[in-house]
């Protein structure tokens, strides 16, 4: 069992949208294919590849991630499925020594996470999440980092649901645990407010974390389960794509509430508005960013009055999406702060740059991202969320 | 004046430096076990500020004066309980408890010049416990060591 009962290919760069340094690298890691079925394996990668792209935002952010497909061959076909949990009692000699009934439990099918791991640094020690795709068709599957999954139906959709988890920190949006009808303990969620960011319980639209994505005609909460002894039964009320706050989630029938009715967290369906905003957020520092020459003909640098620091007069914010209702977005857009501005971003930069002193906290990843860009010699293009936070910092402060 | 030239010039060819941990965890505790500085882009930062008490998994990295330079959401790493593929299509996902808890899991941080450790902090890690969360565990970032929370 293990690396003598196969061998590796190589590593194949399907989706390409630049150095492995720069973008968020996805590496596909065959297991249970025979060398013979490593044509599969490519097929599984593209479908996993088409899926994503059906799913916002990643069609907008492709350019943010690269993809790999990293060809294992092994001895046999399928996984390890003992008969201990149910199974036929195979056994098959693979790579990654793939297995079901992990803890007992068997549809938890799991890999050597140690030697998959060090398989991929030794071809791309820049990967941010490692899927192994195990050639078999027994449901199963496993999350974080390093997730598996077999290649059954809907085996995709459940790889991009465990990348929300893992790449994306979101919260299952279901209202189960063991399952409507089964569950024992999970009629009402009595803990404080949840640390992720699509599950709440806060149903004050004034409040609640995704206030602004929530229509002012939207009633609040949305939804409430009239019986919390079970799963809320009723059909959503709203037209698909409503925000608001839908009772059940987060493995309680009550007391925690969901963006939107349904979401690749709840239900595999399309990812929610909240979760899309998160997603945007984590991989947009992974874009291109745009040339600002190109962009801004009229672009100059006006040194100020701070030795060290250039900064442009005219700033280029990368990616902001400019409608909160999620209908456009723009690559970029030009934008000329105010003088107050410059002075706030110059007083806090050259402290830190020259002096180490730490920015206010509210501003502090904004400071240290500019700071980043003049140290590596690119040009300071503020991400859209640090624009936004300089400026609520100015606001807060009342700094004019 | 001249110094910020010069990095600024090696800055040219570098992409930005992630450190990645890399912890397991069986039922004797957590460990960190690999420690490597990468060139590639870290995941942004999450909300620096905790308001109230929130319950949860993070991990944040502090500064010498315990001032939060990143935190990160995400879901509890350390298995006791996992969330597996039902037959059902209408509740595609269930939790079963795991008999013996182990596994590995990996943290990416930024590299941040003044960093000085990684706090986890985590709720009760059964599931029915939802109460807030407090520091699991916290390991340095300039010695390797770590130590359990008094």
């Amino acid at each position: 069992m293990g690396i003598a009962d196969g061998y590796i290919v190589g590593l194949t760069k399907v989706l390409d949208n630049g150095a492995a340094s720069d973008r968020f690298n996805i590496v596909l890691v065959a297991e249970g294919y025979q060398a013979t079925e490593l044509g599969q394996f490519a097929t599984d990668v593209n479908q996993f590849i088409t899926t994503l792209q059906t799913f916002e935002p990643f069609p907008t952010y492709i350019q943010a991630l690269n993809i790999y497909r990293l060809d294992v061959a092994s001895d046999d076909s399928g996984a390890d499925d003992p008969a201990t949990c149910g199974g036929p009692g195979t056994t098959a000699d693979t790579y990654f020594d793939a297995s079901y009934c992990n803890g007992g439990i068997r549809r938890l099918l799991c890999v050597d996470s140690t030697l998959v791991m060090n398989t991929v640094d030794t071809y791309l020690p820049e990967w941010g999440q490692i899927i192994v795709v195990v050639n078999h068709n027994v449901w199963g599957g496993s999350g974080g980092s390093i997730a598996t999954t077999c290649n059954s139906s809907n085996w995709d959709r459940c790889a991009l649901h465990e990348m929300g988890h893992a790449a994306f920190g979101l919260a299952d949006e279901y209202e189960y645990w063991a399952g409507c009808g089964s569950d024992v303990g999970h009629d009402h969620y009595a803990g404080g407010e949840p640390a992720q960011v699509n599950i709440t319980i806060d149903t004050n639209r004034a409040t609640i974390k995704w206030g602004d994505l929530i229509d002012a005609s939207t009633p609040m909460p949305t939804t409430t389960n009239a019986n919390c002894a079970q799963c809320d039964p009723q059909a959503n009320p709203e037209p698909a794509g409503t925000v608001g706050a839908f009772e059940g989630a987060y493995y309680y029938h009550c007391g925690v509430y969901r963006p939107e009715f349904n979401c690749m967290m709840r239900n595999l369906a399309a990812f929610c508005a909240v979760c899309q905003r998160k997603i945007r957020t984590v991989l947009d520092p992974y874009m291109p960013i745009i040339d600002p020459h190109w962009h801004m003909p009229e672009w100059y640098y006006d040194l100020y009055d701070w030795r060290h620091v250039i900064l442009p007069r005219w700033i280029l914010v990368a990616y902001l999406q400019v409608n909160w209702e999620m209908k456009n977005l723009v690559k970029g857009m030009k934008v000329q702060p105010s003088k107050a501005f410059f002075n706030t971003v110059t007083k806090y930069l050259s402290e830190y740059m020259t002096k180490n002193v730490m920015p206010p906290a509210d501003i502090a990843p904004a400071i240290l991202n500019m700071a980043d860009d003049f140290m590596a010699g690119r040009p300071m293009n503020l991400r859209a969320g640090d624009y936004i936070a300089i400026q609520n910092h100015m606001k807060k402060n009342k700094i004019v | 004046m001249d110094e910020i030239k010069k990095r600024v010039g090696a800055g040219k060819e570098s992409a930005p430096l992630t450190t990645r941990l890399v912890f397991s965890y069986d039922q004797n505790g957590i460990k960190l076990v690999d420690k490597r500085t990468l060139k590639m882009i870290a995941p942004p930062s999450d909300q620096l500020e905790v308001k109230g008490q929130q319950n949860g998994f993070w991990y944040e990295v502090k500064d010498a004066k315990q001032t939060t330079l990143y935190r990160r959401v995400i879901p509890n790493p350390i298995q006791q309980f996992v969330e597996v593929r039902s037959d059902n299509p209408d509740q595609p996902f269930t939790w079963a408890k795991v008999d013996k808890p182990a596994g590995m899991f990996v943290l990416f941080i930024p590299e941040i010049k003044t960093a000085q450790e990684v706090l986890l902090f985590s709720s009760p890690i059964e599931a029915e416990k939802r109460a807030p969360a407090a520091i699991l565990t916290r390991v340095s970032l300039k010695t390797d060591q770590k130590r359990k929370e008094g």
